[in-house]
């Protein structure tokens, strides 16, 4: 164990419980002292302190010891007195507002890092200015009368030899009007020891006057109380101290060098003689005598049996009559004071174990009698001597407990006495090591003044990072509470300084409430001061708190802004939360040799355009696509990047997401872009060291309003609700060649504040490159090979429905329009379904519908002939000659049947080739999409039953259903198509269905009779197939023209309806029926015109 | 009787993962915060009192002026995994923390004990239904709304 006097807490009782020397000395002497810069006292004081004396001592009971330390202060008499409070409280506030000033962190000094702080020793972290804080606190205590050991044990009266009637001055100093109220008013014994000094400027001459006023004084005061001193040796005032010994004693450094120049190393020798000569010949003796003394009365009066069982009677009867709260008045000559006196002059002359047995005597006394304070002073006591015994430790402790919580039941009268108990017992508990204790004393001792208590809770928190383990969330806790208590001081300065270090607890917590309260308050705090800067980049931290409250949210935005506004600057935020960006919505369209007809063609997966595309893409097939052959000419950092078109946009889309309740407005939402337009350098494979992009790479992020940049890109606007989230386009169009690299997203919160998001490019939700390569390197993703501009088609089919009955047929045009100046050629088409959608022949271009398909006279089956072929290889050549020229659109017939109820998709590739435009890029293909809805209109079906008695004659039955709701259809024709049959209705169709129309959710049933017609001679060349016989429904004499369907378009679709509804073989019948609906309440490209419907049967036998 | 009573579940790794705001007393603004610095605070007492008991509930453990904290620890020192278990490692170590202004030891330890079951359930359920990542919206949604009820009944 250490010993206790080495402790700090030992330290600071040694230095603060020390006797006092009052001084009283003439107007001359300070006159003197004052040539030195140095008052009286001042220029004593730094020689009170001895740590190398040898005195020996003798306690009460006689036993000899040896002081071999000792301290005395030295006070002016007018000094004696409690501070006034109030100026007390200013001057600690000054001492705080200064600290606060020098402590201030710089802006540009980083957190501190919490685990930077655990490394560190304690005396490295602990602001300075605590202890001085501490000890000011302390000395505001000053001169209580409830305890002794800050009454003067000795006056030192001090007179100049310039003076007039020396002898008279010193009588007169010691004049009872002057002294301090403790001697006056009884709180302690007038009659202490008293000392005479003389004091001699040697400035004024020789001091062979000052001998004999000295002679004079001993034989008027007695020998051994009188002193000569002379100072001032030094005429020139040249002398330099080297450690001057006053430098302690004033704080503002002012040249301390100064101090003390007229006085010579003999005259600093002579006071440290005359000091040392004051203690141990006549301090330490006369306190020894008096400890004797009082020991001697205690003894006769409190010691044994009797004399306690008297005492205890004897309050016992008191205890009645006083009941005021400080208990009963204690004068010096009072037994009680008398115990109190002894106890600190034993404690004092380090005798422990007489101070502890007195201070115990006394405090039963205390208690018995009520006097609170004075019962919670010799408590203290009793803790501290116990402590610098170094015994019962446990004890002490509760000592000083008990001390503490008297005091704070006394009330604010006495706040400053707890907190200096609190201190003690604080230093106490850190000596052994109990830190967390200490600090929850800390916390104690705050009282109703805001800013000790924000000193206090300071403290505790370091003591929370001192103990072992640090107790972090604590340390965090009590700094900001401290913090807030700073800020309610108007100490800002301390508020922001406490708070960064929370900051650094509180960097990445989860616990958001605390996150957003502390960057909240810090940001807060720095705008006031005016450091914007700082400010903006705590208030970042807050701005998408998504789990405040909708009044909190708009705080810290409104706030946020206003700090931004303030700054005057822009600001660029990385990473801005607000909005929120869905990184995994992120796509990217872009077109190469692929090109879609809309945004619905492009978000199609890319394997089913492949598929498509297969067979009428030649370099696919041969497994040596353009790439590859052209991988010389790209360097190979970008062989695996993107290709796109100069001059066409590659689209963007991205999720932002709006984190919090209150609506908020964003403003030029557009990408960050990089074009490094050097195409040149990059076709050489020997340059290709050159082609890192800070080479010459130039940075363009232009807004669209700038036509001549290289780049054009798109800006959107919108505003998002609370808690909305909007899917934005945004689209990028490089106009000249070189490497487009897509950087991120930038956008305005405000006028101010640029949000920027950089695409990190691994997480790119990528849809379009799947085909090509198995293997994509993740930065490659968002970049693009930039090509000279190429011509690129477009194509629509106007009129295709979205949403048709089944059985439908309709005439639909294909149109291609080529924007650019170039030709395209070699023109080839792949439909997905060509149940639902064919190409037809070019001399079906501008015919009438359905006119077109009517029977006529000389038919020319030849359309039918080549179906069979077409049907199989899929692909649709258009003429060779065909080429789309600029500006002229190329129109081309395409049927449409809708087979069956249900939803299709329809896809459709156009492929064409570029000629001579591009050594990249030889060909390019448009694909495109769409989806329509067929709903259920008539449901036929057939059902043959042989004739019993003839053997080529079948009865041959028709139930037709109208399954819509509310469409009408005119029946028009029945046809047969396959073998020579002839049939003929039973019954004439008025009888069955006047009107000929199938209303809705009507039924139809219908005989036939059905004979097999052999003709077999005339058959030979033609194909059986498309052999055609109809029954005609209607009224007689209709001249209505049967359809034909026997040829194109129908015979097509009558050919894959048999594929689809099985295997086509000979001896089967297979129906066509036709109707026809006048006025559809379906949306329909041509309302005017009836729709037509065929309905096919296969195979019904 | 109005009373502040806030309740937290933190995980093993210090996060919290529920929490809920009850009792009776108007919520103030400005001091919304405070019960979770108080919380936090507090796991340090919890860090150091888990080494000296075995006892999973620690009653009263802290204050801050007159709210108390109460503290339940899930098994952690008396299951010892030296692999974790599935969804084991999810059950250990978690707090449950109970700010109140208020002292009823009993009440708030089968409040804890309910609490501690429930939360079991939770995990286990969610366990079962294959989610790696713990969903407390769906504990949240689940039975744990009943959670609201008990403060109250605990100060009756």
């Amino acid at each position: 164990m250490v010993d206790p006097a080495n402790t700090p807490l030992g330290k600071m009782l040694l230095e603060e419980i020390t006797p006092v020397v009052m001084v009283l000395c003439t107007p001359l002497v300070e006159e003197s002292c004052l040539k030195n810069g140095l008052s009286f006292v001042q220029m004593l004081s730094p020689f009170c302190d001895f740590t190398n004396i040898d005195v020996p001592v003798r306690t009460a009971i006689d036993q000899p010891y040896r002081l071999h330390k000792f301290k005395f202060r030295l006070f002016y008499a007018s000094d004696i007195w409690q501070p006034n409070l109030e100026v007390a409280k200013e001057r600690l506030k000054q001492v705080i507002t200064k600290a606060g000033e020098d402590d201030f962190p710089e802006i540009s000094s980083d957190l501190p890092q919490v685990n930077d702080l655990l490394s560190r020793h304690e005396s490295e972290i602990l602001p300075t200015w605590f202890q001085f804080f501490n000890k000011e606190l302390v000395r505001t205590l000053s001169f209580s009368d409830h305890e002794a050991f800050d009454h003067p044990v000795a006056c030192l009266l001090v007179v100049s030899s310039r003076d007039e009637e020396p002898i008279n001055r010193f009588l007169d100093l010691f004049n009872t009007n002057k002294l301090p109220s403790l001697l006056n008013d009884g709180a302690m014994d007038p009659k202490i020891l008293k000392h005479y000094l003389l004091v001699h400027d040697n400035q004024d001459g020789a001091s062979e006057k000052a001998t004999k006023l000295l002679t004079k004084m001993r034989s008027t005061f007695g020998p051994n109380d009188c002193r000569l001193l002379c100072i001032n040796s030094s005429q020139d005032g040249q002398t330099r101290h080297k450690d001057t010994p006053w430098a302690t004693f004033r704080y503002d450094a002012l040249a301390t060098e100064h101090l003390g120049h007229f006085l010579k190393l003999d005259d600093l020798n002579e006071i440290k003689n005359l000091m040392q000569e004051l203690s141990s010949k006549h301090i330490i003796p006369y306190m020894e005598q008096k400890i004797r003394l009082l020991n001697q009365q205690v003894s006769s009066t409190r010691k044994g049996f009797r004399n306690q069982f008297k005492n205890l009677w004897w309050r016992k009867g008191k205890e009645d009559a006083l009941d005021t709260t400080n208990g009963p008045v204690y004068t010096c000559s009072s037994i009680e004071s008398q115990i109190r006196v002894l106890g600190d002059y034993a404690f004092m002359l380090r005798d422990y174990e007489l101070a502890v047995s007195s201070y115990r005597l006394i405090s039963t006394d205390y208690k018995l009698d009520k006097a609170w304070k004075r019962y919670a002073g010799v408590q203290e006591m009793i803790g501290l001597t116990y402590f610098m015994l170094d015994q019962s430790r446990k004890e002490a402790e509760y000592c000083m407990e008990i001390a503490f919580n008297t005091y704070l039941k006394l009330g604010s009268p006495v706040q400053q006495n707890a907190t200096r108990c609190g201190f003690w017992w604080i230093e106490m508990l850190k000596t052994r090591n109990q830190i967390k204790e200490a600090a929850t004393v800390y916390f104690r001792i705050c009282g109703e003044d805001l800013l000790h208590s924000a000193v206090m809770l300071e403290q505790a928190s370091f003591c929370y990072l001192l103990s072992k383990p640090p107790m972090l969330h604590k340390y965090g806790f009590h700094l900001v509470l401290s913090g807030d208590h700073y800020k309610k001081c108007d100490q800002i300065k301390h508020a922001i300084r406490t708070y960064r270090n929370a900051v650094s607890v509180y960097r990445g917590t989860t616990w958001n409430l605390i996150k957003d309260r502390v960057h909240f308050h810090i940001g807060q705090w720095y705008a006031s001061l005016g450091m914007y800067d700082v400010a903006v980049t705590h208030m970042l931290e807050i701005l998408a708190s998504s789990h405040q409250s909708k009044t909190s949210q708009e705080l810290f935005l409104r706030d946020f802004l206003h700090i931004v506004q303030k700054t005057g600057k822009m600001f660029e935020v990385l990473k801005l939360q607000l909005p929120v960006i869905n990184i995994s919505t992120l796509k990217v369209i872009f077109e190469d040799h692929r090109t879609y007809a809309s945004p619905a063609a492009a978000s199609i997966k890319e394997g089913v355009w492949c598929s498509l595309e297969e067979d009428m893409i030649p370099s696919l097939s041969a497994k040596s696509n353009w790439l590859d052959v052209q991988s010389k000419r790209i360097p190979r950092k970008y062989k695996e990047s993107n290709i796109c078109v100069a001059g066409e946009a590659i689209i963007v889309d991205i999720e932002f997401k709006n984190p919090l309740q209150i609506p908020i407005s964003i403003l030029s939402v557009s990408l960050i872009c990089e074009l490094s337009a050097n195409p040149e350098e990059l076709n050489s494979e020997a340059n290709s060291s050159n082609v890192e992009p800070q080479n010459d790479e130039y940075k363009t992020s232009t807004s669209t309003g700038d036509i001549n940049s290289s780049l054009v890109l798109s800006e959107v606007d919108f505003s998002l609700e609370g808690g909305e989230t909007i899917l934005v386009q945004l689209t990028v169009t490089p106009r000249v060649e070189g490497i487009l690299t897509i950087v991120g997203v930038k956008w305005k919160l405000s006028s101010s504040v640029v949000g920027l998001h950089n695409f990190e490019s691994n997480s790119v939700n990528k849809r379009i490159a799947k085909g090509r390569k198995a293997k994509h390197s993740p930065s490659a993703d968002l970049k693009f090979v930039v090509i000279k501009s190429l011509p690129r088609l477009q194509g629509f089919i106007p009129s295709l429905p979205e949403k048709t009955y089944a059985g439908e047929l309709r005439y639909l045009v294909l149109e291609l329009n080529n924007q650019s100046k170039f030709p395209v050629k070699n023109l080839k088409m792949k439909i997905s379904n060509p149940r639902f959608l064919n190409a037809g022949n070019q001399s079906y271009l501008n015919v009438e519908f359905p006119a077109c398909l009517e029977k006529k006279l000389n038919v020319e089956q030849s359309g039918g002939h080549g179906n069979a072929k077409k049907m199989l290889q899929n692909v649709f050549h258009f003429p060779e000659d065909i080429s789309v020229q600029e500006e002229t659109s190329l129109s081309w017939p395409l049927w449409f049947h809708a087979a069956v109820p249900g939803h299709v998709s329809l896809y459709i590739t156009v492929y064409y080739e570029l000629e001579n435009v591009s050594s990249i890029m030889k060909f390019r293909t448009l694909r495109m999409h769409y989806n329509l809805q067929v709903l259920p209109s008539l449901d036929v079906s057939f059902e043959l039953s042989p004739c019993p008695s003839r053997l080529e004659e079948f009865l041959l039955r028709m139930d037709v259903v109208n399954k819509t709701s509310s469409e009408c259809f005119q029946i028009h024709q029945l046809s047969s198509v396959g073998q020579q049959w002839d049939f003929s209705l039973l019954q004439p169709v008025d009888s069955i269905l006047p009107s000929q129309s199938l209303f809705a959710g009507q039924a139809l049933s219908c005989f036939f009779m059905l004979k097999y017609h052999r003709k077999s001679s005339t058959s030979e060349d033609s194909n059986p197939l498309f052999l055609q016989s109809d029954v005609r429904f209607g009224p007689p004499g209709n001249s209505e023209a049967l359809f034909d369907v026997c040829s194109s378009p129908l015979a097509d679709f009558h050919g894959y309806e048999r594929l689809y509804q099985g295997m086509s073989c000979q001896g089967n019948v297979d129906f066509v029926f036709i109707t026809q609906l006048r006025r559809g309440n379906i949306d329909s490209g041509a309302p005017h015109r009836p729709l037509l419907f065929s309905h096919h049967v296969c195979h019904c036998r | 009787m109005t009373t502040t009573a806030c309740f937290i579940i933190v995980s093993r790794n210090d996060i919290p993962i529920y929490e809920a705001e009850v009792g009776s007393a108007a919520k103030r603004e400005d001091a919304a915060q405070l019960p979770q610095f108080i919380l936090q605070a507090a796991l340090d007492i919890v860090q150091d009192l888990a080494w000296t008991t075995s006892a999973m509930f620690l009653k009263a453990i802290d204050k801050f002026n007159d709210l108390v904290v109460s503290v339940y620890v899930t098994a952690d020192h008396i299951l010892n995994i030296s692999k974790p278990i599935h969804f084991l490692h999810l059950l250990i170590r978690t707090r449950f923390m109970l700010l109140l202004d208020s002292r009823s030891d009993d009440g708030i330890k089968s409040f804890f004990q309910e609490v501690h079951e429930l939360y079991i359930k939770c995990e286990i359920v969610s366990c079962c239904n294959g989610m790696t990542e713990r969903n407390m919206e769906k504990i949240e949604l689940g039975n744990f709304q009943r959670l609201k009820r008990y403060p109250m009944k605990m100060n009756l």
